[in-house]
């Protein structure tokens, strides 16, 4: 369950280097908690009126050019990429660094139907080349030692083994570049979309989404429904609150607006899919966690959570969200299961519901998930554990003898010497 | 009216001299306290683990136990947020919705009650060194305390240690005991470091947590506020 050494201290140094620069980042906003509340509630009413804004944005996307289509599950989503990319007769694609992209394993469904797809994002791509698996959502290859990237880039690049990180930083980037220039299609998972205008946005912070937005020929992209925005104040808000939860800064340092695709211009690609992914958002809506979908994957409640930094992303069972936002919606996305093990990896500390950019009561929907579990899911230990003290209640003497005995047998406390 | 002490189940059973320091201070400083016969469990650790049934058993025993005193003055954070907060939404479709109300009403932190009746201005505390103060994650409001910390005679205070929660959380320590023991790894880390002669803190579950780390590593001691002050308080009252 624990991450390595190496790994959870990454964790808490990056955590404790993030959440200091967004708090001076939100420092500087007037009226914090109202702003907060507002944007909060700009996610709130599109979900609170979900079909209408969809349908508004497939209106508006439409009339710009772009060619729309719905996706209800993982494989459908897959399944329309890959149709539109044997349509164009394409054989290498670039994604970007997204979430979505992930939760629908893209990856696998290209790598099945023999389509060779590039992450395009730096740190994605350090963790392609030195075999590991993310550890941050913000900032997938946090966890990795200069020096393991700099052996891994010798053994397959032939690079002089170095700790400069600008060095490292370049030399993926020029192999990124070379696979840019020569590719046509661009898979981007957006961040959010504007049913006013349309507008499709991507955000980062290395430029990699501008960068295939402007050499692609066809742009295919995925929004996840929750992410629909209902106009442009909405979108300048939740970016600008974005930047500073996510990265700690006033802005991003990219953001990418895409609205119609241009036949006729040099820029930009000349073709534009959207594709609308639900994938069980429905039910999360429907069992009373809609709340959680107004998440917009910052990480923020990652860098306060210290159950988080000692488990990294690795330790949610392989799922693709973490952290607290993750034990609340892994187990309706993915599979049930999840959830006799996810929301208990908690210490209750409370420390994700104030950090939250959107306002989203984690505790209280990690405590939802394990009232609504606990009866159905306790193992036979735990379920005569709690009939004893159910009984001792009503019995302060064997109470505290019991307790005693309990704690002696090493059975409710960590008692080590 | 007497005062009814809530004495935590984690205190009665691992560290009875949480409630005892609190009595023995209260007969020193003339106060009407009591811990009321009965006591068990607020509920919490049920609750948390989402045994819902099983934490209202426990929320109406309190109720029982408290019924008829005044004030319920709790020494331990999380306890008392379980009396404040989640004892009434537990019962509000219950008959005795009421009785929760008003238990939560008159519960407070002990802290909080004893410099609002006292006033840290006639409580005659001294002690010889630094001190630094670990805020359990469940302590809502610290004023009273810091005020109460910073009128020791000859004390300094250290910087505040770390916000980061000790790892204990009731259930983690029992699902997962090697996870809750690596989170409390920075926490001892920063008290080791730190140069207080003495840690204090308020929680019961964070002190019997942190208490044989911190021995292990050679860190400083650590006391539940209530045992510091009963050893702190100078005779001449």
């Amino acid at each position: 369950m624990l991450a390595d050494n190496h790994t959870r201290l990454a964790l808490q140094r990056l955590s404790h280097t993030v959440s200091r620069s967004s708090a001076q980042a939100w420092a500087g906003v007037q009226d914090q908690e109202a702003v907060r509340s507002r944007v909060g509630w700009a996610r709130q009413r599109v979900l609170d009126q979900l079909p209408m804004y969809l349908e508004r944005l497939e209106n508006a996307t439409e009339a710009n050019g772009v060619q729309v289509q719905w996706a209800d599950s993982a494989q459908n989503a897959n399944r329309i990429i890959i149709e539109i990319l044997q349509s164009l007769d394409v054989k290498e694609a670039l994604r970007n660094h997204a979430p979505l992209l992930d939760e629908i394993a893209l990856d696998k469904a290209a790598e099945a139907n023999g389509i060779d797809l590039t992450r395009l994002h730096p740190g994605d791509r350090i963790l392609e080349l030195t075999n590991s698996q993310i550890s941050h959502p913000v900032w997938p290859a946090a966890h990795l030692r200069i020096e393991d990237i700099s052996e891994a880039a010798r053994e397959q690049w032939s690079m002089p083994t170095t700790v400069d990180p600008d060095i490292l930083a370049s030399a993926i980037r020029v192999r990124l570049r070379r696979r840019l220039i020569g590719s046509r299609t661009a898979i981007l998972g957006l961040n959010f979309a504007v049913a006013e205008t349309g507008s499709m946005v991507c955000l980062d912070n290395d430029g990699h989404n501008p960068s295939l937005i402007a050499l692609a020929r066809n742009a295919i992209l995925l929004l996840s429904v929750e992410q629909v925005v209902a106009d442009s104040e909405d979108l300048h808000l939740l970016v600008e609150a974005y930047a500073r939860s996510a990265w700690g800064r006033p802005l991003p340092a990219y953001v990418t607006q895409l609205c119609s695709p241009s036949p006729q211009k040099i820029d930009g690609p000349r073709q534009i899919h959207l594709i609308l992914v639900d994938n069980r958002r429905s039910r999360i809506l429907d069992r009373g966690y809609g709340e959680a979908l107004r998440c917009i994957h910052c990480g923020a409640c990652h860098n306060v959570c210290p159950v988080y930094q000692q488990i990294g992303s690795q330790g949610y069972d392989d799922s693709p969200y973490s952290g607290p936002i993750g034990a609340v919606i892994n187990p309706i996305l993915l599979r049930p299961g999840l959830a006799e093990h996810q929301p208990f990896l908690s210490t209750n500390c409370l420390a994700c519901g104030p950090a939250c950019p959107v306002d989203i009561d984690l505790p209280a929907l990690l405590q939802q998930h394990r009232q609504e579990l606990a009866s159905k899911i306790a193992s036979s230990r735990e379920r005569s554990a709690i009939r004893l003290w159910r009984y001792l209640l009503r019995r302060p003497t064997l109470f505290v003898n019991a307790f005693r005995r309990a704690g002696r047998r090493r059975v409710i406390m960590p008692r080590r010497k | 009216m007497t005062i009814a002490i809530q004495a935590p189940c984690w205190a009665q059973s691992f560290r009875p001299s949480v409630t005892e320091s609190i009595l023995d201070l209260g007969h020193r400083l003339g106060l009407d306290l009591l811990a009321p016969k009965g006591q068990t469990c607020c509920g919490l650790p049920a609750w948390e683990a989402g045994h819902t049934d099983a934490a209202m058993d426990a929320a109406r025993q309190t109720l029982r136990v408290f019924d008829g005193f005044g004030a319920i003055v709790s020494p331990s954070p999380s306890c008392l947020r379980m009396m404040r907060e989640h004892i009434p939404a537990l019962l509000y479709d219950q008959p005795e919705a009421d009785g929760a109300r008003s238990l939560a009403e008159r519960s407070v932190g002990w802290c909080d009650y004893l410099v609002q009746e006292i006033g840290v201005e006639s409580l005659r505390l001294r002690f010889e060194g630094n001190i630094a103060f670990y805020r359990p994650c469940q302590q809502e409001d610290d004023k009273s305390l810091r005020l109460l910390l910073s009128n020791i005679q000859s004390a300094t205070l250290a910087p505040d240690l770390t916000e980061q929660c000790c790892g204990f959380g009731n259930n983690l320590a029992w699902r997962h005991p090697e996870l809750s023991k690596a989170i409390a790894g920075p926490v001892v880390g920063a008290m080791r470091l730190s140069r207080a002669d003495l840690i204090i803190t308020t929680d019961v579950g964070c002190l019997l947590h942190l208490e044989p780390l911190l021995q292990v590593a050679g860190a400083p001691p650590i006391l539940h506020l209530a045992e510091f002050l009963a050893q702190t308080l100078t005779a001449e009252l």
